[in-house]
């Protein structure tokens, strides 16, 4: 039997791994870098607007889908737009998802960092 | 006080009631809070769903700090031993970094919701006044090693028995140098320094206390603007030339108005036998600092630097 940490982390994991190598790879890191301190700045729902609004930013884009994916898996919770779920909730709710989301993010940025390169751009 | 934060039409189910709840309880809104998540409950869900759109996020900061007249907040006095008023000469941007719908953000007191300078920065101020003085001294000496700047830094805080054993403590002994961009003159520069701001071993002796606004209103936030012409070219990193066909791009950010008194704070840790001399140096290193070097953000175009009252 496995634990929720081990769980989530091996998850997390798992979407890390999924960007590797891609175009996109260099985005994604340092936009899973910033995503734990924009959630406890700005709020969950904030932040999902945010991410919304860059969707022509492919980073972004699976940061988000990373996000509804792990609520499907980890939370048992179909959520087709993230913020009409987490806008809806009650505010005992809403702070419970938002310190489960948070600790997702977490480890998305811990193995994100571990795993995937910064590469300078040579001029 | 019927104010725009209370009237939420928009937003779904219980977050957006219980929201106006707590709101209505409040006389002055946390602007803190106000800036970074409860204006979001403006926007309806399609608008969030959508995209949240900066321009339309800054109109609706704006209106609702004009609104806010009868804002009231107590500005804490701190007790401490040496204080001193200066006032913003430029618009002041602190905490750009921080994440926020506007792209910049901005530093707001975590509980009195004001804005505030924090006593680290400060601090950090005066140490890198004191040790770009002392490098200017001794250039010479250090042309021989790699990153000089890093290098002195590292001896000034080293512990005890490097600092006796490195042959620049003995340069710098009974050598009087003067701070930068003043007249103002410090004797054994790096004792003082070791004193003041602490080593690997002992805390500093001085204490930098955050620095808060005398008053504050929320109409001294002022929306300001930056407009990058040639955004093309920056992030094609010079491929394609800068040219007056592209189009501006618009970025709002929040500052502080010019004019703004802020109380800066001394105090000294009582560690061994007080000396007024020491938290007098800390006073001006730091005031040449502010007047000179200024904090925050974009501090090139002037912004962050103070003046006398």
């Amino acid at each position: 039997m496995k634990s929720k940490l081990q769980e989530i982390a091996s998850f997390a994991y798992d979407c890390v791994m999924e960007v590797k190598n891609k175009s996109f790879e260099k985005d994604y890191l340092s936009h899973a870098r910033k995503l734990p301190s924009m959630i406890v700045h700005n709020g969950l729902l904030t932040t999902c607007a945010f991410i919304r609004s860059k969707q022509n930013d492919d980073g972004w884009k699976k940061i988000e889908e990373h996000i509804k994916r792990y609520m499907k898996e980890i939370e048992n919770k179909e959520v087709d737009s993230l913020v009409k779920f987490f806008s809806g909730l009650d505010l005992k709710e809403y702070r419970l998802y938002t310190r489960k989301v948070l600790y997702f993010a977490q480890w998305l940025k811990r193995v994100a960092e571990g795993e995937l390169k910064y590469e300078e751009q040579a001029e | 006080m019927k104010s725009r934060l209370n009237s939420f039409s928009e937003l779904p189910a219980g977050f957006k009631r219980q929201l106006s709840e707590l709101l209505s309880k409040a006389k002055s809104p946390h602007i803190g809070l106000v800036f970074y998540k409860v204006l979001v409950s403006k926007f309806t869900e399609d608008e969030l769903e959508n995209g949240l759109k900066a321009e339309r996020f800054a109109r609706e900061l704006d209106a609702t700090l004009k609104e806010l007249t009868d804002y009231r907040v107590n500005i804490p006095k701190l007790p401490c031993k040496k204080s001193f008023e200066l006032k913003t000469a430029y618009r002041l941007a602190i905490g750009m970094g921080y994440p926020s719908l506007l792209e910049n953000g901005f530093l707001f007191h975590h509980t009195y919701g004001i804005p505030y300078i924090p006593g680290e920065t400060l601090k950090g101020l005066a140490r890198h006044v004191l040790l770009l003085s002392i490098y200017e001294e001794i250039k010479e000496k250090l042309a021989s090693t790699q990153e000089p700047l890093n290098y002195l830094d590292k001896y000034l805080s080293s512990t005890e028995e490097e600092f006796s054993k490195n042959s620049l403590t003995e340069t710098l002994d009974r050598t009087e140098i003067s701070i930068i961009l003043s007249d103002y003159k410090i004797r054994e520069p790096h004792r003082v320094f070791r004193r003041i701001f602490g080593t690997q071993e002992k805390r500093g002796e001085v204490i930098f206390l955050d620095a808060f606004p005398k008053k504050f209103n929320p109409q001294d936030l002022e929306l300001d603007i930056m407009n990058p012409h040639y955004a093309g070219y920056y992030t094609e990193k010079g491929k394609n030339p800068p040219g007056d066909w592209e189009n501006p791009v618009p970025i709002k950010f929040l500052t502080l108005k010019k004019g703004t008194t802020f109380v800066f704070c001394l105090d000294y840790e009582p560690l061994g036998e007080e000396e007024p001399e020491l938290l007098e140096h800390a006073y001006n290193l730091l005031r040449i600092g502010l007047e000179n070097l200024g904090v925050g953000g974009k501090k090139a175009k002037g912004y962050g630097w103070f003046e006398a009252v």
